[in-house]
């Protein structure tokens, strides 16, 4: 089976600063993975460059065999760690914009997710909360059928209610034959969907494994396996 | 795709730019009214009424040449916000060859300001003509410019040349186009070379835009001095001078033609540079 994500030697400078450093590691398909690590680790930026939003310095990415072009963000489902759309559309502007360059979008499984919530879909972004504009792009990013979806923090500025709907709502509508790689620091509160665990510190990736395996090798929880790995 | 960038950049640009469209059109149109209130009352002298046309009328002109002067530095600011600030993310994640979105966003902008620039034109003749101004209607005003051209088209010296002319006209007018459209570009590129840097990009951005225009003048006045001295410095074009002074009209194609190519060229290198610097040195940090 050819890996959803090859990572070969990764190294990434800000001018002297290594944010990346030799990170090699693969991705099947079909696998949550929680990308874990304190501020500063390197998980966003390997996120971008796994989105070519940042050139590596060195080494290279590749998405189903191919380095990141426009036919692997076709299969790429990206939710940033920041408001990324123009607040002044509205929802439905935004999900005809979807249509119009992804043709992977299930807009009618957007207008339900949004009806659900009870959002107006007529409403500009910028008359949202800042709660319900996250839930809106993670709505928009979770209703399209993707080969693998990167969330850099999906629950970071959210309360513990929307957590749970956010991660339901991640569970719920993913493709089971894509995969997730989830970037946070809120451990406990996803640790209950993850299949594999990679741990950043310093830019080097310092421990990737199954999320089964970790608990029984050290006899402990990923999130006091993270407190214990990255104790200051 | 290009279809599809082009029709989200209009709605995008509508979105802001609609309203000033609205209220340009609205001050023109009240301008005009407060005009003729003042003609009608002028025998009443209302101080206040004539304040108030005066006013408006400087408001009215600030707005038609401010409109279009400042629609190119919007497409620009624009090309940043969905470039390399915050919707970048959006925009550079979508499944679109960066070739297709320069090109994309670069054409919608020379469009748009081309088309800001005819609403303040539509906006001044209307003015002109509804107001009746004498000093404005001997200029701009409909007859004399009808009356201007139907006399240079009967002159018999025009009408042997009028192919000429029509060439000149069209190559002028597609050279005006290109230079909009350059002076886009010649803005997109200098914010794909200040999104290189990790920090202060806008400060880079300007630096980059003052740089390249002082090497562009450089290079511009060392070309021109040089065919100067070609074309006039010696006896031995004395031919070309003497054909292009008995042949005016191809001289004047031959330069509308220059202008094009010149500015074509600019185009094509500004869009070239752009779109291999975020292919391939993208930082969105």
């Amino acid at each position: 089976m050819e890996p959803l994500v090859r990572c070969n030697h990764l190294t990434k400078y800000y001018g002297r600063f290594p944010a990346l450093n030799d990170v090699s590691f693969l991705i099947n398909p079909g696998r949550i993975v929680g990308l874990l690590g304190p501020n500063g680790s390197g998980k966003t930026t390997l996120i971008k460059i796994m989105n070519s939003l940042v050139t590596p310095t060195s080494g290279e990415i590749l998405i189903q065999g191919e380095k990141p072009d426009v036919r692997s963000k076709a299969r790429i489902s990206y939710l940033p760690d920041k408001l990324f759309f123009n607040e002044f559309m509205t929802v439905d502007e935004l999900m005809a914009y979807y249509e119009d360059f992804y043709v992977d979008f299930d807009g009618d499984r957007a207008f339900e997710l949004f009806k659900d919530l009870h959002i107006d879909t007529s409403s500009r972004i910028k008359s949202l909360s800042k709660g319900t504009q996250e839930k809106v792009q993670l709505i928009m990013i979770m209703s399209r059928e993707a080969k693998l979806y990167i969330l850099d923090e999906p629950i970071g500025g959210v309360d513990p209610a929307a957590r749970d709907y956010i991660l339901n709502t991640i569970i719920s509508n993913y493709n089971p034959e894509a995969s997730i790689i989830l970037s946070t620091h809120l451990i406990s509160d996803i640790e209950r969907i993850l299949d594999d665990c990679m741990f950043l510190k310093n830019g080097r990736l310092i421990l990737y494994n199954s999320a089964e395996a970790l608990r029984q090798e050290r006899g402990m929880s990923i999130d006091e396996i993270f407190r214990e790995v990255f104790r200051c | 795709m290009l279809g599809k960038i082009m029709k989200h950049e209009f709605i995008f640009i509508k979105r802001i730019y609609f309203p000033v469209f609205i209220g340009t059109v609205g001050v023109t149109l009240f301008s005009i009214i407060l005009y003729k209130l003042n003609t009608f009352f002028v025998s009443k002298d209302l101080p206040i009424l004539s304040l108030a046309t005066g006013i408006i009328n400087g408001l009215m002109m600030s707005l038609l040449v401010l409109v279009p002067a400042l629609s190119v530095l919007f497409v620009i600011m624009m090309f940043y916000r969905t470039m390399v600030g915050r919707e970048g993310y959006l925009t550079h994640t979508l499944p679109i060859k960066k070739r297709d979105l320069v090109i994309g966003k670069n054409l919608s902008g020379m469009i748009f300001c081309l088309f800001t620039m005819v609403v303040s034109l539509i906006c001044f003749i209307l003015y002109c003509y509804l107001t009746d101004i004498k000093l404005y209607n001997e200029i701009f005003g409909f007859h004399q410019v009808f009356h201007h051209l139907s006399e240079f088209f009967k002159n018999p010296t025009v009408q042997e040349h009028l192919l000429e002319i029509l060439l000149a006209i069209l190559l002028v007018f597609a050279a005006f186009l290109v230079q909009i459209y350059f002076n886009i570009g010649y803005g997109y590129l200098c914010i794909s070379l200040g999104q290189l840097m990790n920090k202060h990009k806008i400060i880079y951005t300007i630096l980059f835009w003052i740089a390249i225009n002082i090497g562009i003048s450089t290079l511009s006045s060392i070309l021109i001095s040089m065919i100067s001295i070609l074309l006039l410095g010696t006896n031995f074009n004395e031919p070309l001078i003497d054909f292009i002074s008995k042949n005016s009209f191809y001289a004047f194609d031959l330069l509308a033609f220059a202008m094009l190519a010149i500015n074509a060229v600019l185009a094509f290198l500004c869009n070239f540079f752009s779109i291999r610097l975020l292919t391939n040195k993208l930082n969105l940090e």
